[in-house]
């Protein structure tokens, strides 16, 4: 099912030129010779593309960025009720 | 749009407390004209409802865009399914559509920004599926990747502000149907009723701003979803992902 893709077969492997290509990254669409390509969940990716699919798996929740998004989100409400109020204000008396 | 369509009832009942807060809020404005900056408090106060009327219709908003992706991926919209938000993904969402709010009315004065914020708003709930960490800067990157697409943007918003208007006018037109209907009824004297429905009341002119920004904040938010489902999945090769899926299936049969 992901085996050589039909447009692999005239090409070069993107990290190997001297060889072949055997399929296209599903993700960067890079042609990679077999060495390179890994099937994963039935589909073809390069190295590169597989370890970014891997370290965006693996990421946990983040406390920091709760403690950065609540803060903010808070001022943010507070700020745009009191924006809308100064800026209908002042609109209005124009 | 056929499978998220039974979630535009919820949009359309949770948006309508914020439409209409915001057309109450400008009515006062209007009321009060140069007098307003001595109400400073009562502003404020009206200013904060609507707030808080924001956030079950960033909800809604977020529902419905989850009931669009998971009609662009195929499978059935279930109420559990599409009702079970990640939170990270929503707290993110609630972040940049505040900071739009700030945009939009910060902004406002200028004029120039005000699209900007209305397309911020847009692409922050269209997005917020693909947020998978809480953070300050994380979503905002996510959508400054979409920005490459501006011409695209830009089409979709001059057809949604044409479809805006139109929608409007269309709104006008039916009550003045409704009136020179009610007119021909015998026993039923649309005189008071002209007064109210009356382009000269600004009342009636923003409930019908209201209800064609309803009517077409849907078709807006469904149109962002499937153009940050094609961006991304192009990037990320999920659409030749679905076309091996689809292929793996047929075989099956």
């Amino acid at each position: 099912m992901a085996g050589p893709a039909p447009t692999a077969a005239r090409r070069s492997c993107a990290n190997h030129p001297d060889r072949p290509a055997h399929a296209v990254c599903m993700a960067c669409r890079k042609a990679v010779c077999g060495e390179c390509a890994t099937e994963w969940d039935g589909i073809n990716y390069c190295v590169a593309c597989l370890a970014a699919q891997r370290k965006a798996s693996r990421k946990g929740p983040s406390r920091l960025g709760w403690l950065g998004l609540i803060p903010a989100s808070a001022a943010l409400f507070a700020l745009a009720a009191w924006l809308m109020a100064w800026l209908g204000a002042f609109a209005a008396s124009l | 749009m056929r499978v998220a369509a039974p979630w535009m009832g919820l949009l359309w009942l949770c948006s309508l407390p914020l439409r209409l807060a915001q057309a109450h809020f400008v009515a006062r404005l209007l009321e009060l004209g140069p007098q307003a900056g001595q109400y400073g408090n009562y502003l404020h106060g009206v200013a904060l409802a609507a707030m808080a009327a924001l956030l079950p219709a960033l909800w809604a908003r977020a529902v419905f865009v989850r009931a669009c992706g998971l009609g662009l991926r195929d499978e059935v919209p279930t109420a559990g399914a599409t009702l079970k938000l990640p939170v990270a993904a929503f707290a993110d969402y609630v972040y940049l559509a505040l900071l739009a709010e700030v945009i939009f009315y910060g902004a406002a004065p200028s004029l120039v920004a005000l699209p900007f914020a209305v397309l911020l708003a847009g692409l922050a709930v269209a997005s917020h599926p693909y947020f998978d960490r809480p953070g300050l800067f994380a979503p905002l990157r996510e959508l400054s990747g979409l920005l490459v697409h501006g011409r695209v943007l830009a089409a979709l918003m001059v057809v949604f502000a044409v479809a805006l208007l139109i929608v409007f006018v269309n709104l006008y037109f039916v009550f003045q149907t409704g009136l020179w209907l009610a007119g021909a009824i015998p026993g039923i004297d649309p005189t008071p009723w002209e007064a109210v429905l009356s382009p000269d009341n600004a009342s009636f002119l923003l409930v019908l701003l209201a209800g064609a920004i309803l009517a077409v904040e849907p078709f807006w938010i469904a149109a962002l979803t499937v153009f940050v489902h094609k961006a991304r999945s192009r990037d990320s090769g999920e659409d030749l992902r679905l076309w091996f899926e689809r292929l793996r299936r047929q075989e099956a049969v």
